[in-house]
Formats: C-alpha cells, sequence, structure tokens
C-alpha cells in the first residue's frame, strides 16, 4: 500500500483522489472546468468557416428542405457544392458532447466518410483528433478544435 | 415534365444512377454498336439511338447531369417506392472509392441514426493489475437508446401530489411548498392533469385527477390546515390507484412532499416493489431537517426519481420546474439496468451522474435509471473493489441488460458486455484515465468528504471533521465551485464555533455536494 503525497496517508490502490485529504493522486487536467467547448469546420476549397459551440449536435449534408434529425442543427453544405462533391442530404452527424469531446458520425452516406484517411463505418461515432481531414464524398473539411 | 415522359437514361445505359463518366463512355458505345441505324434496321433502334445520343450528351455534361439527377430522384421519389437495393443516392462517382457501398442506403424519411444503442465505457485503468488485492477501479457507463423516431409533441402531464399535512408542517414547511406551488402549478398546459393527495395518519383525495384543475389544486392548497400524525402508507396506496387509472400516454409521476418519518416507513420500502413493477415514478422532496434522507432516498431511487432537498423556495420552484419541462419530452418512461458480476468484482458504489442525481444502495443487481428525454444519456458511475488477486491474463467479465420501456408499452431492450484484461503493474504505471472519468471520480471525492465530515461529528470529533471541511472547501475553490466553497466554509465556521453542526447545515452539504455531481452543463441550467 502506498501512501498520499499529499497527507501522507495510506491509500488504496488504484484511487484516484485520497479519501482522507481529497488530493489528486493522478494527474488533473487544469482546464477541467471549462464548460465551452468549441470547434472549428472549414469547407477548403471555400475558405468558408464556420464556428460550432458545443455541447451539440450538427447534421452536415445538403439541399433546402431535408429535414434534420432530433436535437440537430443543420448544415447546409450545398453552397460549396456539396452536390458534385458527392455529399449525400444527411451524410454525417458531428457531435460535441458535455465534456467537450467532438465525434463524427457517418450517417451511411452513398460516397462515404473519412477522416484522415480513415474511412468511417456508419452509425458508427468516431472520436475527432484536435485537428482532422474530414471528407464527406469528395468535399474536404477542416476540423479544428479551439477550446478548451 | 411529367413522369411519363421522362427518360430514364441510367435504365436505358444499364447503369446505376452514381456511375462514372467511363462507364457511361463505355456503356454508350457497347450499346450504340447494337442499337446504330447504320447496323440496325429496325425502326424502334433508330428510336434507340436517338436516346442513347441524349443519354450520353445529358450525363457526361455535369451541369446537365447534375439538374438531370434533381428530375429524376423526383420522379423516382414520387412514382415507386425503391426497394432498399434500389434506394441508393444518385451521387457523383468519386474516384478513390469505387468500393461505395453496395448494401442499401436508409431511405431518407425514415430514421437515419441511432437504430441502435450508444454505449459507451470509459475506465479508471486499463484492466485490474495482477495479484494486487484491495484494488479500487472506476468505471464510466454512459447508454442511450435509439432516437425517438420523429421529434414527438411534448406530452400532458400527469402530476400525482402527495402532500404532508401532519402538524409539524405548520409554518415554514407549508409556507414553502405553498409558495413552491404557486410559483409551478400556473406554468401547467390546460391538458396537464394534476391530482392532490394530503395526508396525516390518513390520506385524504382532495382534488381528483382532472384536466386543466392545477387552479383548483392551488386554492385547496392554500386552505389546507395542518394536523393529525404521519403515515406514509395510505397516501401512497392511494396515489398508486390514481396512477393506475391514468390515460396511459401519461408518464405516472408522484411527488411526494414531506418534512418528517413516519413509523410505518419498513412497510413502505417493502412494498416499493409493486410501484417499480408499475414502472411509477416517485421524486420526493424533504421540507425542513426532520425528514430521513436514507428513506426518502431509497423510495425514489428504487423508482428512478430524485430526492430534493428544498431549504429556500426559490431553489425548490426553480428545480420542480425544470423537471416539468424535462418530462413533459419524456421518451423513454421508465428503464432498468441489470448486471452480473464475477465473483472477484464487489460493487461499492454506483452514482446515477446523468441525466439526474441518484445514489443507488450498494448490494443489489438491478436498478431504475427513471425516464430519458431526447439528447439526454444515463449515466453511471461504478466503484469496484478487486477482492481476489487475481492472475495476468485472466479477463474480468461483467454482463448488464438495460430495458427501456416506452410510452406505448414497447421495449427496447440491450445487452452490454464489459470485459477487461488483467494487466501488470508497469500497465498502469503511466497511464491517465480520460478526463470525464477524474472529473466524475473527482465530484464523487468531494462529496465523500463531507459524508467522512459528518461520520467524524457523529464520533465525536470535531477536529477531524474540520480538517475533511478544510480539504473540501480547498478542493472546491480550486476547482472553480466557488459557491459550495463558501457554504463549505460558512459550515466550517459554525464547526469552529459551537464543535457541532446544524441538522440544516448537513444537509446542505449532503445535498450541495450532491448537485456537484450533475454535469456541468445542466446544472448551470438548473441553478
Amino acid at each position: 500500500m502506498s501512501v498520499c503525497p499529499h497527507c501522507q496517508a495510506p491509500v488504496v490502490e488504484g484511487l484516484l483522489f485520497c479519501e482522507e485529504c481529497g488530493g489528486p493522486l493522478v494527474p488533473v487536467v487544469e482546464d477541467m472546468y471549462t464548460t465551452s467547448f468549441t470547434g472549428q469546420l472549414s469547407v477548403l476549397a471555400s475558405q468558408a468557416t464556420l464556428t460550432l459551440e458545443g455541447p451539440g449536435r450538427w447534421l452536415l449534408g445538403r439541399g433546402r428542405g431535408t429535414a434534420s434529425l432530433q436535437g440537430a442543427t443543420f448544415i447546409d453544405l450545398s453552397p460549396y457544392g456539396a452536390y458534385m462533391e458527392g455529399v449525400s442530404r444527411r451524410h454525417a452527424l458531428l457531435e460535441i458532447s458535455p465534456e467537450g469531446r467532438a465525434y463524427l458520425t457517418d450517417l451511411d452516406s452513398s460516397n462515404g466518410t473519412w477522416v484522415d484517411h480513415i474511412r468511417l463505418q456508419p452509425h458508427r461515432p468516431f472520436p475527432l483528433p484536435a485537428t482532422a481531414r474530414i471528407r464527406l464524398g469528395r468535399m474536404v473539411l477542416q476540423w479544428q478544435h479551439l477550446s478548451p | 415534365m411529367s413522369a411519363k415522359d421522362f427518360v430514364d437514361f441510367y435504365e436505358l445505359l444499364g447503369l446505376p444512377p452514381n456511375a462514372s463518366r467511363e462507364d457511361i463512355e463505355r456503356a454508350f458505345r457497347a450499346l450504340a454498336r447494337q442499337y446504330h441505324p447504320d447496323l440496325n434496321p429496325d425502326p424502334e433502334a433508330q428510336e434507340r439511338f436517338r436516346l442513347l445520343v441524349q443519354a450520353r450528351e445529358t450525363l457526361l455534361d455535369p451541369k446537365r447531369r447534375a439538374l438531370y439527377d434533381q428530375q429524376w430522384r423526383h420522379i423516382q421519389g414520387r412514382t415507386f417506392h425503391p426497394a432498399p437495393d434500389q434506394a441508393e443516392e444518385p451521387t457523383i462517382p468519386i474516384p478513390e472509392a469505387p468500393e461505395a457501398p453496395a448494401k442499401a442506403t436508409t431511405p431518407e424519411t425514415a430514421p437515419i441514426l441511432e437504430q441502435e444503442w450508444y454505449v459507451e465505457t470509459l475506465y479508471s485503468r486499463p484492466g485490474p493489475v495482477e495479484n494486487l488485492v484491495p484494488q479500487r477501479f472506476y468505471a464510466l457507463t454512459r447508454w442511450r437508446p435509439p432516437a425517438p423516431p420523429t421529434r414527438e409533441p411534448d406530452r400532458p402531464l400527469f402530476l400525482c401530489l402527495v402532500v404532508d399535512r401532519s402538524t409539524s408542517m405548520q409554518g415554514r414547511s407549508l409556507q414553502i411548498l405553498r409558495r413552491i406551488l404557486s410559483q409551478v402549478l400556473p406554468t401547467l398546459s390546460p391538458q396537464d392533469i394534476v391530482a392532490l393527495i394530503a395526508f396525516d395518519d390518513r390520506a385524504e383525495l382532495l382534488v381528483p385527477p382532472r384536466p386543466g384543475n392545477a387552479p383548483l389544486v392551488l386554492q385547496v392548497l392554500m386552505r389546507l390546515r395542518p394536523r393529525g400524525a404521519t403515515e406514509f402508507m395510505p397516501p401512497l396506496r392511494m396515489a398508486r390507484e390514481l396512477l393506475e387509472r391514468r390515460p396511459r400516454s401519461t408518464l405516472p409521476w408522484l411527488l411526494f412532499f414531506t418534512d418528517g418519518q413516519a413509523y410505518d416507513q419498513p412497510v413502505v420500502l417493502e412494498w416499493l416493489p409493486t410501484l417499480q413493477k408499475e414502472h411509477i415514478l416517485i421524486d420526493a422532496f424533504g421540507l425542513g431537517t426532520e425528514w430521513d434522507e436514507a428513506f426518502l432516498e431509497q423510495m425514489a431511487t428504487s423508482t428512478g426519481g430524485t430526492v430534493t432537498y428544498i431549504h429556500a423556495y426559490d431553489e425548490g420552484a426553480k428545480a420542480l420546474q425544470e423537471r416539468l419541462v424535462r418530462l413533459r419530452r419524456a421518451y423513454v418512461f421508465a428503464a432498468f439496468l441489470e448486471w452480473e458480476l464475477p465473483p472477484e468484482i464487489q460493487v461499492r458504489t454506483i452514482v446515477r451522474m446523468a441525466p439526474d442525481i441518484g445514489y443507488y444502495p450498494s448490494g443489489r443487481n438491478t436498478i431504475a435509471l427513471g425516464p430519458l428525454m431526447p439528447g439526454e444519456w444515463w449515466q453511471i458511475l461504478w466503484e469496484w473493489d478487486i477482492v481476489q488477486p487475481l492472475p495476468l491474463h485472466h479477463r474480468i467479465h461483467l454482463r448488464s441488460t438495460i430495458r427501456a420501456h416506452l410510452p406505448d408499452g414497447r421495449v427496447w431492450s440491450h445487452t452490454q458486455d464489459f470485459e477487461r484484461p488483467v494487466v501488470t503493474a508497469e500497465d498502469v504505471r503511466s497511464y491517465t484515465p480520460a478526463r470525464e472519468v477524474i472529473d466524475a471520480v473527482q465530484r464523487l471525492s468531494w462529496h465523500r468528504l463531507q459524508e467522512k465530515a459528518r461520520k467524524a461529528l457523529r464520533e465525536r470529533r470535531p477536529r477531524k471533521a474540520q480538517h475533511y471541511l478544510q480539504a473540501l472547501a480547498h478542493h472546491l475553490t480550486r476547482a472553480g465551485e466557488i459557491q459550495m466553497a463558501e457554504t463549505v466554509r460558512q459550515e466550517l465556521n459554525v464547526l469552529r464555533d459551537r464543535a457541532t453542526l446544524t441538522a440544516e447545515g448537513e444537509k446542505r452539504l449532503e445535498y450541495g455536494t450532491r448537485r456537484l455531481l450533475l454535469p456541468i452543463l445542466r446544472r448551470r441550467n438548473a441553478v
């Protein structure tokens, strides 16, 4: 059994916080308490940039009158040539979880979704790295996690 | 252009709608050889050839093809409902992805996402360490059932208010209750149904359930005269009968307000499985300081409900208001989680951290998770003790099944296997758990510190209690939980002056740290 570095009380193996003094026994992420999570999505070909503030869900697709998904905001990529680039009407779902993690889910699109050359399995949320190149069909987007 | 005049060029060329330019050119040449007027004298062939040329010209010009595809989809969509294998969307082919799935694209009118459960588990370590006892292990699991197919309209609510009117309610408790309900009830819609049951040592149905009767409930509440002792069984039985006869589309919701304890509490606890079976949701509201935390806790959590400590009316009104808004949107009315643990693991704590806080008594293997609203998930933090030394290469295995009951009586069920390998001490040395796990466990540790402080007080060790509260205030401040840190400091002053805490102080510590277990954003909206 080891001891707590803060109060020298004996601690059980596997504890994350000392039971006597509450001190951390693992590195604590200092920015853990930031409540706003933002990311930036840009369409490479047209330099259009969209800042997304989480938590939230965004449906990436094209076309007017496309019904969005429950609780998701629809992002219409038609102005950037989505149709010609093979983007489906409901192509992929971008999510920022309440904990600030970003996920991309392919919605069984016709031409597929790639994150940094990895093809996503349909309907399986894929955790996005801080910076990622997203490809919807042929359209290339850049994902950038801004804060925290 | 009508559907009749429209020529399906893809059909003509025998190509899928996402065919590439090369495909089109190749198909055109093959067919042109067959139908060229010079080679085929058939007059129909001549017409066919004309169409083939038209098809080629249209489809090889990106602009014209785009326009044509739009019409094509429009007509396809109107004239027949595509079979799953024909529902592929007409999109431009992409050279890099010739393997584009041949399988069906879901028709776009149907719900696409979340036909499956979303389940995610994060652990405090990659696995338990070999031959190490005792050992703590944490898992944070989230479940989200398939989303509702369409945005469902908000449902009318059925509120069964069960109100304590025993003598002790006289004065402040009753005053607070009246103010809370006079703030919340007027926000109900005319479709909402309210019933009012008041109880002392017997129960009385003061307002029977009817749509739009919230104003009447308020009037009756204002005239309520406290009297008599307290018994919990009679009003609960009566409430159950009312809830049994409610419209099936409404969530069976029992709101229990009390300021005290009753001798028949053990009977109630024994009877709770009946309510659980009927998916009745109990939310308990404790007024004043005399009520029994452990009892209300067990009553509420066994049905998936929550306990709210009300020491000021505005806080109580906010909590209730928020609950009303959320439950109106519930698309799962009740859910139960069941699991089998291997003998080498013991459950130490189970806390539901979302969508609402719930502390579950250990030593059981089924818990009620309560209703769920769109966009939310259930989140459980498990704290396990590894009680047997485990050999390397062994795997611990836990199977859990969740059953979600929908308003229409259907059940979504999901079974999940959690498996972890036993690892070496070296494997965990440099391992940092996911941020969510650290955050959740830290919040639990705050709650534990105040628990320890109160326990130390009961053991007449005020110095020790001070030590715990000081540590708690310190960590809360560092984490930016300034308001709660301030509350703790106030209690710390009381403790220094009088070497004890007030009953109210203890409840503020308990329920204040408990509220911090909620994910940050929900809490922000709630406060």
